[in-house]
């Protein structure tokens, strides 16, 4: 059983997506943003990080990747984005898969699915 | 009567009538006395007239014993006249004779006379005193006749009844005249004898019969043969009626009896079990068949009886059968089993016959067969058989040790034992059989008279003895069950449960510490029931823990789902933890969450698992204060890990390297990860030795020595990061003590820039002779005490020269002799001070003697201590070439002019576009940042609408309106692609299409809008022209378009489409309001629109304006000469059709 820890800000897209995941036999961890997604990261390591690109507060989606490749870097990642895919790719610096929002829910499942 | 008859002189008229008259004549007078008499008379009286004259009554005829009243009769006869009087009278010689007398009374001469009239009735009267005999003899047979006769009158009034049927009756003969028929009529009969009475009446029929019933005085009931005639007078007229009764009460009894006893016969052979069926003996033909035949065969009786004995079986049966009713016949109750019956429907059914005769009444004999349905005895025979089988398989294959025991006189002794009783007690059983109770139950009487019991009463016993030997030394606890088998046997299962009773044993005890383990935990367990399919779970039980960390008592719980009493759960995705073990069965470990409720707040840890029976367990624990410590701990060496993560230099601790252990990574900081790539755990595998190449680690070792000596040290090292990137490192090491052991903490900064600026000089020199072999520039190094020339490669091949050190004597013939003194002088020049020098000249190139053109630069660059160069460098460049393009410059000079002009309107278009583009930049900005807003909520729209669709139970047309808003925020999602793709000037990609079908799709879109405001839009000069097309932009683009005509109020829009050769020319035409002269130029600015008011963005023409670009087309606005506007839009064609 594969977990997924899921951070976004907004809450519809925890909730789906969440829920979607969960459809799919994912066990999954939700944050809201950055600092919440570190704290659980300090307990454990999931198998996918799906995060949002822009996070309210201080810490950016990317700085929740960086903090995931400190632990490991085994873990799959799967950056959401409403930027353009390019652009995120650009100002990151650093390879991951990308979805741009919006996306269809099916797409979601195959990338991280694929992610594994 | 008197009569009065005038004659006149009739005696004189008539006196031979008189006379002679046959009938007796006597005339007397008024006093009787005769006057005269007719020789009839004196003929039959024997007196003479001449006696008789005068003569007075009375006369001599009258018999002296009836003289009186015959005078008495005679006076009156004179008074009153007489008429048909019979007397009796006498003759002279005593014969007595009979007269008719009739008298009258006439005139005759004037005087009265009385005449009497006689007639002979003698004859008559004897006659008629015969005739009373024979009516005396009748009357006597009447009376004394032993059938009853009655004489009945028309109106039903018994005349005459004679004693016989007064006597039936219960009356006196007296009684019964005057009564009517109907009085001693049975009313039912009465009244058939009443119509055949009436029916007697009209009729020529004389008489009827019947059998009525008669009431007696008594009410009882008699049956009477009844024969009624009709007696009628001579004129036929029906006078009255004879009724003949005989009495046949007792006939009648009889007949009843017999019928009731026939009925009963004939019930008991219709509702008998068996079928019956009759035939004739001779022929073999069906004659009779009872209600049970007639299932037996399905045929009806009607049918049977048309049938030969023979076709009651089948075919094969049938000469069999034959035989056998031959002999039935003629021996007297045969009994024929296993004979076989076809029924209707074609099955066979065997039977069971018994056949016998009889002789009816009549003298014909019949045979009878009574057939008895053998199917279900049959049955019930293989069933027993099949039963006794199966007791007898099951003795056999029973898992339980059985034995049979047979009671045998006052004894009971071992008869049978099955498999399992054999396997258990092993070989001394053979011994048992025949063995008697008493000997192998020697030591437990009990179960002897257990076995005793059973077979007594026919009562299964079953009783658990512990160690009791059982049969011939088997030891163990059992349960013993003696099962009564009729007659004489009691089967005996002893099962042996030791060790049944030891597994329980250790059960009990297991769960017992269980429970106490489950009771004493200080984990919380919680046993949850899934009720409601898995969506809701009760709790069935709770630990003492579990109530403390639920801070509610267990009654509150037990009973209660975990949605009433933990409302959190859902929150915390322990309920979702719970649906999904109930759904997977798998074991979950939820990790500490903050549960809250209006009861509890407190961090919980639960591991989830499903137990086989289906229940769900949760093992939950307050780790509240843990979570609360950790927390605290976090926070404060989170403050550490900033200071150490955040310093721009590679900080590291590793162990002090030993010839063992290169310096083993202990704590590195983030800076380190990453640059030298390796994430912490990697690190903490790694040593430091691990990040230098092999001679380096030498170092390491040499170090140690130094650090131990100095415990503090600096170092410069070369280290490798994950990829094998080289960083030169200034390290500064320090020993110190690391969670107690000595350990290296290093702060390591990269030098890597300031030893490759050093490195760098070096190439650079590589790079410059690179870059001087490009651009055709040769570079040399003049050594002034060498007094040498190092040239560039380049610089060799300008000269056409094959080696690069040359002295200036080998260099100076090469220069061209015209330009020599001026080369010469400039070296002079600079030898003597700091100024460089540049110097155009000519030279023979050597290899082709041609004549180059070149540009020199010398430079001194290196001084001695008294000032003078010691070293020259230059570079120079061969110019032939410009040379001949400025020849050629200077040729073209007068075509300047007009080339200004030119490229003065070039560059006004240019800046109209820059200064849109500037607009369009701006707007792209602003676009960029509303997509990402905006993607986000539609991201949101999109997925909320894609999970509502995987609800299972969504109606038809709610699914329709969800997949419409997915489709729309699709629409939207490529609408911002687009926008963003033009904010950034970026090409769309294109696909060949065809641009009808995109106008085609825009129109269609705006159909409904433009029928509502009574617009048409129509699509002229349809032609299927390809283009190089990003179909959703192009589409988008006559939206926009089309939507502004609409907009602008135009009745009719019309999209013209044209071929030119190389380009696609689509018109959008309309007759709005057209554009006034200051539109016309910021039409296609972003945000310029003239629908403020009604929320217009003034985006459209823009975004139109901008994918147009993309395509490599334009977009014009012109006014129509209609008055209207014409967007002119023109795009490359790829080819047409």
């Amino acid at each position: 059983m594969a977990s997924v820890l899921l951070v976004d800000d907004e809450e519809s897209f925890r909730i789906h997506l969440g829920k979607a995941l969960e459809l799919e036999g994912y066990s999954v961890f939700r944050a809201c943003d950055g600092s919440e997604a570190l704290r659980l990261l300090e307990r454990f390591v999931p198998d996918v990080l799906v995060v949002d690109w822009q996070l309210p507060g201080a810490l950016t989606g990317l700085d929740v990747i960086r903090k995931v490749r400190e632990y490991s870097h085994a873990v799959a990642v799967l950056v959401m984005t409403g930027y353009a895919a390019d652009e995120v790719e650009a100002a990151a610096g650093e390879s991951f898969a990308l979805i741009e929002k919006p996306f269809p829910v099916e797409e979601f499942l195959d990338r991280v699915n694929a992610s594994l | 009567m008197v009569r009065t008859e005038r004659t006149s002189s009739s005696e004189n008229q008539y006196p031979g009538l008189f006379e002679e008259a046959p009938t007796p004549i006597i005339v007397t007078d008024s006093s009787g006395r005769i006057l005269r008499v007719n020789s009839a008379l004196e003929k039959l009286t024997g007196y003479g007239a001449e006696i008789l004259q005068g003569t007075k009554p009375p006369f001599p005829w009258w018999p002296k014993r009836e003289r009186e009243t015959y005078s008495i009769a005679f006076q009156n006869a004179l008074k009153n006249g007489a008429r048909n009087e019979e007397l009796c009278f006498l003759h002279k010689d005593g014969q007595v004779f009979w007269v008719q007398l009739s008298s009258a009374r006439i005139i005759l001469d004037g005087l009265p006379v009385y005449v009497s009239y006689w007639v002979d009735i003698t004859h008559r009267k004897q006659l008629e005193r015969s005739n009373l005999e024979h009516e005396q003899r009748l009357g006597s047979m009447f009376l004394h006749a032993g059938v009853g006769v009655t004489c009945v009158g028309l109106d039903g009034v018994i005349r005459e009844a004679n004693p016989a049927m007064a006597r039936m009756v219960g009356y006196e003969p007296a009684d019964l005249l005057g009564m009517r028929v109907a009085d001693i009529s049975h009313p039912e009969d009465y009244v058939i004898d009443h119509a055949q009475f009436e029916e007697l009446l009209r009729s020529e029929v004389n008489s009827y019969q019947m059998e009525k019933r008669y009431m007696t005085r008594d009410g009882d009931i008699v049956w009477g043969e009844l024969n009624v005639s009709l007696v009628r007078d001579e004129n036929g007229k029906p006078r009255f009626t004879v009724g003949v009764v005989r009495d046949i009460t007792e006939r009648k009894r009889a007949q009843r009896l017999l019928v009731e006893s026939e009925n009963r016969y004939r019930t008991l052979v219709e509702t008998a079990s068996d079928a019956i069926f009759v035939a004739d003996p001779k022929t073999g033909m069906m004659l009779d068949a009872n209600r049970k035949a007639e299932e037996l065969l399905g045929y009806t009786k009607s049918e049977i009886c048309l049938m030969h004995q023979s076709q009651l079986h089948p075919k094969e049966q049938e000469q069999h059968v034959r035989s056998s009713f031959d002999t039935a016949t003629r021996v007297q109750g045969t009994r024929f089993c296993d004979v076989l019956v076809q029924h209707k429907d074609g099955t066979h059914i065997p039977v069971e016959i018994s056949s016998g005769g009889v002789v009816m009444a009549g003298g014909r004999p019949v045979h009878f067969g009574i057939f008895r349905d053998m199917r279900e005895r049959y049955a019930a025979q293989e069933a027993l058989k099949e039963s006794e089988r199966r007791a007898r398989r099951m003795f056999e294959q029973d898992p339980i040790p059985t034995f049979a025991l047979r009671s045998e006189g006052d004894q009971l002794v071992c008869r049978a034992y099955n498999k399992a009783a054999a396997d258990s007690v092993g070989e001394r059983i053979e011994k048992l059989i025949g063995m008697p109770a008493t000997e192998f139950w020697k030591d437990c009487p009990d179960m002897f008279e257990d076995a005793v019991r059973c077979l007594r009463t026919g009562e299964s016993v079953r009783k658990t003895t512990e160690h009791t030997t059982l049969m011939v030394g088997w030891r163990g606890i059992f349960v013993l069950t003696y099962g009564y088998v009729p007659p004489d046997t009691v089967i005996l299962h002893a099962e042996d449960i030791s060790a049944q009773t030891r597994v329980e044993a250790a059960l009990r005890e297991s769960e017992a510490r269980y429970r106490e383990l489950f009771e004493n935990i200080s984990n919380g367990v919680v046993v949850y029931e899934p009720v409601d399919d898995g969506r809701d779970f009760m709790i069935k039980q709770v630990n003492d823990a579990g109530c403390k960390i639920a801070r509610r008592s267990r009654q509150d719980l037990i009973g209660q789902t975990v949605l009433q009493v933990f409302p959190g759960v859902t929150t915390i995705g322990l309920l979702d933890t719970l649906r999904s073990v109930y759904r997977s069965g798998g074991q979950y470990h939820l990790p500490a969450r903050k549960y809250e409720d209006e009861n509890v707040v407190a961090w919980v840890e639960n591991d989830v698992y499903r137990l086989p029976s289906g229940e769900i367990v949760a093992i939950y624990n307050d780790v509240t204060r843990r979570i609360e410590a950790e927390i605290a701990t976090i926070e404060s060496e989170r403050l550490y890990r900033l200071l150490f993560d955040v310093a721009g230099d590679f900080v590291f601790v590793h162990t002090l390297p030993s010839p063992y252990d290169d310096g083993r990574f202990v704590q590195v900081n983030k800076k380190t990860q990453e640059i030298f790539g390796y994430s912490r755990e990697e690190f903490l595998q790694l040593s430091l030795g691990d990040l230098m190449s092999e001679p380096q680690r030498e170092l390491c070792i040499r170090e140690r020595k130094s650090l131990i000596e100095n415990s503090a040290q600096i170092f410069d090292r070369e280290l490798l990061t994950r990829s094998g990137k080289m960083i030169h490192c200034e390290v500064n090491a320090r020993i110190i003590d690391y969670e107690g052991q000595t350990a290296v903490l290093s702060i390591a900064r990269d030098i890597t820039e300031r030893k490759e600026a050093q490195a760098n000089l070096l190439k650079g020199r590589r790079i410059l002779a690179e870059a001087g072999r490009m651009a055709h520039l040769g570079g040399w190094d003049f050594d002034i005490k060498a007094q040498m020339f190092e040239l560039t490669d380049e610089h060799c091949r300008i000269y056409g020269l094959s080696k690069s050190r040359l002295s200036m004597q080998e260099l100076f013939p090469i220069v061209h002799p015209d330009d020599l003194p001026a080369v010469q002088a400039a070296f002079d020049h600079v030898f003597s001070g700091r100024d460089p020098y540049v110097l155009e000249y000519r030279i023979i190139r050597q290899t082709d003697k041609a004549v180059r053109h070149i540009v020199a630069h010398g430079e001194a660059v290196e001084w001695d201590e008294e000032d003078k160069p010691v070293r020259i460098i230059g570079a120079a460049q061969d110019v032939t070439e410009r040379k001949q393009v400025e020849f050629e410059l200077a040729k073209h000079r007068l075509h300047l002019e007009e080339l200004v002009e030119q490229r003065t309107q070039e560059l006004e278009r240019s800046q109209e576009q820059l200064r849109r583009s500037e607009r369009l930049a701006s707007l792209g900005t602003l676009a960029s940042g509303i997509a990402h807003e905006i993607n986000n909520p539609i991201g949101g729209i999109l997925l909320s609408a894609q999970m509502v669709c995987i609800e299972k139970d969504l109606s038809t047309s709610l699914r329709q309106t969800i997949g419409e808003i997915i489709n729309h925020a699709n629409r939207c999602k490529k609408i911002i692609q687009n926008i963003r793709r033009f904010a950034r000037s970026e090409e769309t990609p294109k696909t060949q299409g065809e641009l009808i079908s995109c106008i085609r799709r825009a129109i269609y879109r705006l159909e409904r809008r433009a029928a509502a405001q009574g617009v048409r839009i129509q699509l002229r000069g349809v032609g299927r022209y390809s283009c190089m097309l990003n179909e959703t932009g192009m589409e988008q683009v006559f939206f926009n378009l089309i939507s502004n005509s609409l907009d602008a109020g135009a009745q009719t829009v019309t999209v013209d489409v044209t071929y030119l050769a190389t380009r696609l020319r689509c018109d959008v035409l309309d007759d709005g309001g057209g554009l006034k002269e200051e539109q016309v130029g910021k039409l296609f600015d972003p945000f310029y629109t003239t629908r403020l008011s009604d929320g217009g963005m003034g985006l459209g023409l823009s975004i139109a304006h901008g994918i147009v670009r993309d395509h490599g087309g334009s977009i014009e606005a012109l006014q129509s000469l209609e008055g209207g506007t014409v967007i002119r839009v023109e795009l490359p064609a790829v080819g047409g059709t």
